[in-house]
């Protein structure tokens, strides 16, 4: 029989390692195996729910291994710890600074004040307004004439009556 | 290096492992199964157990040198797979898969058990004592050393247990069960130069540790 070196300098440790097959389960042990099996699934028995880290072990692999890496070389996680950390600090300093241009962008196209609608055609009720010296306010609308009033002014006048009742009856 | 077999050889033939099916063992067969089983008849699944639980439960029980470890491990492996079965493409071979699950079952339970290991070993088979290979390496290879079988038992599973998870599972898988190294590099989603280089230096480790008992 040819063998190669490799082969021959373990021949002894893998005649030694066949000893293992003669270990055996005790006798009957998988006239039961499979039984059991099916009776747990059948019984509905949910195992503890797999970690996603044991799921990813069968269904992805390879993330396993990068997981096992970061497992092995604690500086190479955390040195991309840190270059996470970095990014999101990064990414909150640069949108604060984009903020404030953006709220002073918004500042200048606000709604448009209410002399500016009162000199758009079309806008009757503004120019009416505009008439009783209506002005801006930051939004509040005075009257210059206290007496006139956009909906009118409803009064209650009261008016003294008199009852005379007789004494004929 | 042309080496004469030994007549005891000739009366005596040395435990075979386990049958080891090929890349597809009987693909429609097992196919039809996988596909029974997904729709829930678990008859089908009962057929698939049956088929690969020997070998499920003998790489679990190397890997932990514990029968009721093995025991769980092996049964959680195959409820695992069931629950999972929507989920197997059929990239790889069924008995693949379900190896891969219980690889990783056993690995993930190894690490948490890591500092309370204890051996509970299955006995060992009446044929072991006719074996001439464990004859010779009794008496012959060993001849100052009164060695029971059982005590060879229970080193080789010691200087198993010192390995790393992914040596002892390279060695459990081809020279305790005799996969090939492609097998054992699809199950271990490795190449092939690891599954080499890992067997060749799990090899060396347990040399060094029997070396009582091989030289």
């Amino acid at each position: 029989m040819n063998m190669t070196p490799d082969q021959e300098n373990f021949e002894s440790l893998r005649r030694l390692l066949a000893l293992k097959r003669y270990e055996q389960p005790p006798p009957g042990y998988f006239n039961r195996f499979s039984r059991d099996v099916i009776e747990r699934i059948r019984c509905g028995e949910q195992l503890i729910e797999a970690s996603w880290f044991e799921r990813l072990g069968w269904e992805a692999p390879w993330l396993q291994r990068v997981w096992s890496v970061f497992d092995t070389k604690p500086l190479l996680a955390g040195a991309l710890g840190v270059a996470v950390c970095g990014l999101l600090v990064s990414g909150i300093v640069y949108s604060e600074q984009v903020e404030p241009s953006q709220t002073s962008f918004a500042t200048t196209t606000a709604e448009p004040s209410v002399t500016q609608l009162a000199s758009q055609p079309g806008n009757s009720l503004f120019r009416q307004s505009a008439g009783v010296g209506l002005s801006n306010t930051g939004g509040v609308v005075t009257a210059g004439d206290p007496g006139s009033s956009l909906f009118g002014e409803q009064r209650a006048h009261a008016q003294p009556v008199s009852f005379s009742l007789s004494a004929g009856n | 290096m042309i080496m004469a077999e030994p007549a005891s050889r000739k009366t005596a033939k040395p435990p075979e492992p386990l049958p080891v099916p090929g890349p597809a063992p009987e693909p429609p067969d097992e196919m039809v199964l996988v596909k029974r089983a997904k729709q829930g008849d678990l008859s089908a699944y009962d057929d698939l157990v049956r088929r690969y639980q020997e070998r499920i439960y003998a790489t679990v029980y190397h890997m932990t040198a514990n029968h009721e470890d093995a025991n769980d491990l092996a049964q959680d492996a195959f409820i695992k797979a069931f629950q999972a079965l929507k989920s197997f493409k059929g990239g790889s071979s069924f008995y693949t898969w379900v190896y891969r699950i219980a690889v990783n079952k056993t690995i993930n339970f190894l690490k948490q058990r890591k500092n309370k290991a204890q051996m509970s070993l299955d006995d060992l088979d009446f044929n072991a004592e006719h074996d001439p290979d464990f004859i010779a390496l009794i008496s012959d290879k060993t001849p100052r050393r009164e060695v029971s079988l059982a005590e060879l038992q229970e080193k080789l599973n010691a200087a198993l247990q010192k390995l790393s998870e992914p040596h002892r599972l390279v060695v459990t898988l081809h020279d305790v069960q005799g996969l090939s190294h492609e097998e054992i590099a699809e199950i271990m989603d490795c190449n092939i130069g690891t599954v080499r280089s890992r067997l060749f230096y799990a090899r060396q480790q347990l040399q060094a540790y029997l070396s009582d008992y091989l030289k």
